[in-house]
């Protein structure tokens, strides 16, 4: 789905609910409880919205990549909590029983009750639970706390408002838009489903075992995994996987790492993963032989299928595994374009695949660029951060706008590199891509 | 840069040569806005049928 059906499909979700209010020509009560009442649906509607945009559905986002599906659930977080917090203060009308000549409720809000209980509920919980999403790297030791803590939590608060908005809502009273809002909330906790349920069973039934660790670089380490009993994963270099390594697949202990090799390497799967937390600083303990299970592939850091007449692979640290990808996919396909590689780290300990890189890098239309921020003496390659200045250096002031240009590593690095590329005029559908970190 | 390509990049518009995140943020605006829209048809339409 591109962007624009993945907007349009956004609003009419959200609008909808407010559009069946309008259209049941119930009277209105005044100007401030409609807005109360609007903003208390929308609300409702986006937090509904939200579950679709957080799963990993590739008809949501495999047109414009996931990391922009999930960039707009951080995003419309934000609306949704802007207006369930204001939806109470703005109503006028007293609480009160239903008067025997007003059956629509068009002079007494609800009784006070269960269902004002759960939408008190819901409103306390909800800043509370993005408040937690904002902070969740502090907070939480481990990204299965986090997981397991995101998505009952959300349930829990899209349940507690699904009731108050039901029972609670004068315009819900119509059985055309209690139905929308339940078939909504079905929807949503379906979603939950799927990828806390469904997807492990799909991948029970396609195991993999984990052939290799090594360790290849300062805390770096290349894990291979072989398809136990299948084909393997169908992918496109530069993509990536959520990987579960000596855990049920039902265990949520799992984490997002890009695929080093080529889809050409037929069955074998390899893994560049630095240790950086978490399970990561445990990868070297991973032995030989331990089940693995992948979730995937995700993610559109990939040229096929664009038009270039030439590739810049731009990465930083352990952004080279989707670089590593590309290249020895183009190696495999004998592809003649030109390319350059363009890697960034701190120290030359943390070079990954060097000796691989400069013969795949050797042929003439080929250029290696490797740059340290801290070199060791005798250091013959470039020295400083990667950023708009090296990228200057490297490729001019006109780099050719008919090259794609993409960009992995530490978000600093990539939209360092991303505005230089912009402001020497590479036009920004030439530059690719993934940023999951903004907050 | 080629002829070419400075007239390819003359065409783009302002948005389109935005840094992925801002392009990400005038999206996310353009959509709140037209929720809001949405909001104030509903909310205003009691002035209408008043």
């Amino acid at each position: 789905m591109n962007g624009i059906a993945l907007s349009g499909l956004y609003l009419f979700v959200v609008l909808i609910p407010l559009g069946l209010a309008m259209a049941g020509m119930r009277e209105p009560r005044g100007f401030w409880d409609e807005a109360a009442s609007g903003m208390g649906m929308l609300a409702f509607a986006i937090l509904l919205a939200e579950f679709l945009l957080s799963g990993r559905f590739k008809a949501m986002s495999g047109g414009v990549g996931m990391d922009i599906t999930m960039r707009f659930h951080q995003l419309l977080a934000r609306s949704c909590l802007v207006l369930a917090i204001l939806h109470p203060f703005f109503y006028q009308t007293p609480f009160g029983r239903a008067l025997p000549y007003d059956p629509t409720r068009q002079l007494t809000l609800a009784e006070p009750g269960l269902a004002l209980a759960t939408g008190a509920a819901a409103w306390v919980l909800l800043p509370a639970f993005v408040l937690l999403s904002l902070a969740r790297d502090k907070v939480f030791k481990t990204y299965e706390g986090w997981r397991w803590t995101h998505g009952l939590g959300a349930a829990l608060i899209a349940f507690l408002a699904w009731h108050h908005t039901v029972y609670a809502g004068r315009y819900a009273q119509d059985p055309a838009l209690a139905a929308v809002w339940t078939g909504l909330l079905a929807i949503a906790l379906a979603s939950l489903l799927s990828v806390y349920l469904v997807r492990p069973l799909l991948q029970r039934a396609r195991p993999w075992r984990v052939a290799s660790v090594e360790k290849v670089a300062d805390r770096t380490w290349e894990a291979v995994l072989k398809p136990e009993g299948h084909k393997g994963l169908e992918f496109r270099a530069g993509q990536f996987g959520w990987i579960n390594m000596g855990h049920s697949p039902f265990s949520l202990a799992e984490n997002p790492f890009s695929i080093a090799s080529a889809p050409a390497e037929s069955g074998v799967l390899r893994f560049i993963i630095k240790e950086l937390g978490d399970f990561t600083n445990t990868i070297g303990n991973v032995p030989p032989g331990t089940i693995a299970y992948v979730d995937g592939p995700f993610g559109n850091l990939t040229i096929d299928g664009i038009k270039a007449t030439g590739h810049a692979l731009i990465a930083g640290g352990v952004g080279i595994a989707p670089m590593l990808s590309i290249l020895r996919q183009l190696e495999a396909e004998r592809d003649d374009r030109p390319v350059i590689v363009v890697y960034g780290n701190r120290i030359a300990d943390q070079i990954v695949a060097g000796a691989e890189l400069r013969s795949l890098c050797s042929k003439d239309n080929r250029h290696l660029v490797q740059c340290l921020s801290e070199p060791p003496e005798g250091w013959a390659g470039e020295t400083g951060m990667l950023d708009g200045a090296l990228v200057r250096r490297v490729f001019g002031s006109t780099p050719d706008p008919d090259w794609l240009y993409i960009l992995c590593g530490p978000p600093a690095m990539m939209s360092g590199v991303e505005v230089a590329l912009i402001g020497l005029g590479v036009p920004s559908d030439r530059i690719l891509l993934e940023r999951f970190t903004y907050d | 840069m080629t002829e070419h390509a400075k007239n390819k990049n003359a065409g783009q518009g302002r948005f389109s040569q935005m840094p992925q995140h801002k392009r990400l943020l005038g999206v996310w605006w353009v959509l709140n806005m037209l929720v809001l829209g949405a909001l104030a048809a509903y909310v205003l339409r009691v002035l209408a049928l008043s």
